[in-house]
């Protein structure tokens, strides 16, 4: 017979797995195991986006800032071009902050670089001028709070804005920028933001959510540029507005929702020339409907489980969810003039 | 002269008697001076630190007021799991010396190696802090607050009882000065609380 005392023991131990194996399956799963720690002087890790060679890499911002960056996080602004404008606004700023470092291709290469602190250093303002420069400027994990992110480039350049820990939650009131050409690039994990406002001529624009919340709008509108947008656990804004003339645009969410601050979320996918392909896997709790138009393009539908056709016609295709209703859900508006249109919208 | 044979009984079982009877058990554990539990003891100890800390680190971080503090502090999840087991490990062996050094000067009899066996064997206090933690995961805060804190107290309440068993049992001294020289001393030195 089993002693109580053996089974209370039993019983100890048992705790003390359960106690060991969760917190690792829970590290695992949530990607806490961190055993190297990004720092400045690997420029590699730093520029692990920029395939191109440099071979002059020079620091700008000393100035009365610590050298210390032990935690950096992987939240970095990455722009290129010739002539590179770039604000930042902070509630407040303080010393540790941040390091900037400033690329030419080679020594041949020059650049002059102005840069203000203003409103008792809640707002940084850089201006780059030179011949396809780049700039990197990073941020300690400890402040993730920025109120603005604004960028343009005045040439075809590149943005690149990453913000890649899941420790902690990033919150940025608005992010805006303004290009050319070029290609702009965001990437942002366990993010907030109000507002994102993409403005671009002939650039590329990439975007890649995860686990983001877009509060009120999210507005990419391209003139040539293609649109490529992938998100998992993606909440879009109350108002989404993507939009290209001669660009195709691609959409890819898995489990997406809209922003808990509202009711019900627009989203108008529209393009001139270009084709539009989307495909979305709705929340559970996710009611939408979608409606795609086109004047001489083709309408595809290759898969849309829990949603039923409401109208479908040459031109015109009319999807929902069971329990949509105005005031309760995404509309999807989605057209294109004379390219094609291809869905698969599960639930 | 012989002794007379002690019955041999499983860890489970000492674990277990910890709890039900730690005075006697305690007795058990010097009186068998060793056996595999001698040394696996500290390796279930270092478990359960490790249990501990790594699920506190889960409850802290997803309370608002916790969670800020770890962020100030750059605390993640391996560098407060790992840095805490290991200086939970050190402060095992420093309460022990002190314990040592400070019953010894109470005039008790006693072995370094027999203190620091019946202190790891306390490990049984660590399961408050790992079931409070599990517990406070599901709840809402303030209770989540609530009940990691209470469980906290529980676990430095049961501890002090048995770290001063343990110095008693070990040295034969009073039950004041197994209190001062187990408690006391390494609270006094900041060592007992991990």
């Amino acid at each position: 017979m089993v002693k109580k005392q053996s089974l209370l023991g039993f019983a100890i131990v048992s705790v003390i797995i359960l106690g060991v194996v969760y917190p690792i399956y829970y590290a695992t799963t949530n990607n806490l195991w961190r055993f190297s720690i990004l720092t400045l002087n690997d420029n590699r890790n730093v520029f692990a986006h920029s395939p191109d060679t440099y071979t002059r890499v020079v620091d700008e911002l000393n100035m009365t800032f610590s050298e210390k960056f032990e935690n950096v996080t992987q939240f970095s602004i990455i722009a290129n071009g010739d002539t590179v404008g770039l604000s930042i606004k902070w509630d407040s700023l303080g010393n540790e902050v941040w390091k900037l470092l400033v690329k030419a291709p080679n020594d041949a290469y020059t650049y002059s670089l102005q840069q203000n602190f203003k409103n008792n250093f809640t707002l940084y303002e850089l201006s780059l001028n030179g011949n396809n420069v780049t700039f990197c400027l990073i941020l300690n994990k400890n402040y993730t709070r920025i109120k603005e992110i604004t960028v343009a480039t005045s040439y075809a350049g590149y943005l690149n804005i990453t913000y890649d820990s899941v420790e902690k939650l990033l919150s940025v009131d608005t992010i805006g920028t303004s290009f050319s050409a070029g290609v702009i690039s965001l990437q942002l994990k366990n993010t907030i933001v109000r507002i994102i406002d993409i403005s671009a001529d002939v650039s590329d624009v990439k975007m890649d959510f995860r686990d983001v919340i877009i509060n009120e709008e999210l507005k990419v509108i391209a003139n040539v540029g293609d649109i490529y947008i992938t998100g998992y656990n993606l909440q879009i804004a109350q108002d989404t507005q993507i939009i290209t003339n001669t660009g195709s645009i691609t959409l890819v969410a898995y489990n997406l929702s809209y922003s808990s601050d509202t009711s019900s979320a627009s989203c108008v996918i529209s393009s001139n020339v270009g084709s539009i392909a989307v495909t979305i896997y709705l929340s559970n709790a996710t009611e939408a409907r979608i409606e795609a138009t086109t004047n001489i393009g083709d309408i595809s539908c290759d898969e849309h489980i829990n949603l039923k056709i409401v109208e479908k016609k040459k031109t015109v295709l009319v999807l929902e969810t069971q329990e949509y209703s105005e005031t309760n859900g995404i509309e999807f508006k989605i057209s294109s003039n004379i390219g094609s249109i291809s869905l698969r919208v599960n639930k | 002269m012989t002794y007379p044979e002690i019955e041999r009984i499983s860890l489970f079982e000492i674990l277990g008697k910890v709890v039900l009877n730690p005075r006697e058990t305690f007795g058990y554990i010097i009186a068998k001076k060793s056996g595999p539990e001698g040394s696996i003891v500290f390796l279930i100890y270092a478990l359960s630190v490790f249990a501990k800390y790594s699920m506190l680190y889960i409850v802290f971080s997803q309370i608002t007021l916790t969670a800020s503090w770890l962020d100030s502090f750059s605390l993640s999840f391996t560098k407060f799991t790992i840095w805490s087991t290991a200086v939970s490990f050190t402060a095992l062996f420093i309460s022990a010396i002190v314990s040592h050094f400070f019953a010894k000067s109470a005039g008790g009899v006693g072995e370094f190696g027999e203190v620091i066996t019946l202190f790891a064997f306390s490990l049984v206090t660590n399961a408050t802090i790992i079931i409070g933690a599990g517990i406070s995961l599901i709840l809402p805060t303030p209770f989540d607050l609530i009940v990691i804190t209470f469980s906290a107290i529980v676990y430095l309440v049961w501890k002090a009882f048995l770290y001063m068993l343990a110095v008693e049992e070990v040295y034969g001294v009073k039950e004041s000065d197994a209190f001062g020289a187990g408690v006391l001393a390494p609270l006094f030195l900041g060592v007992f609380v991990w």
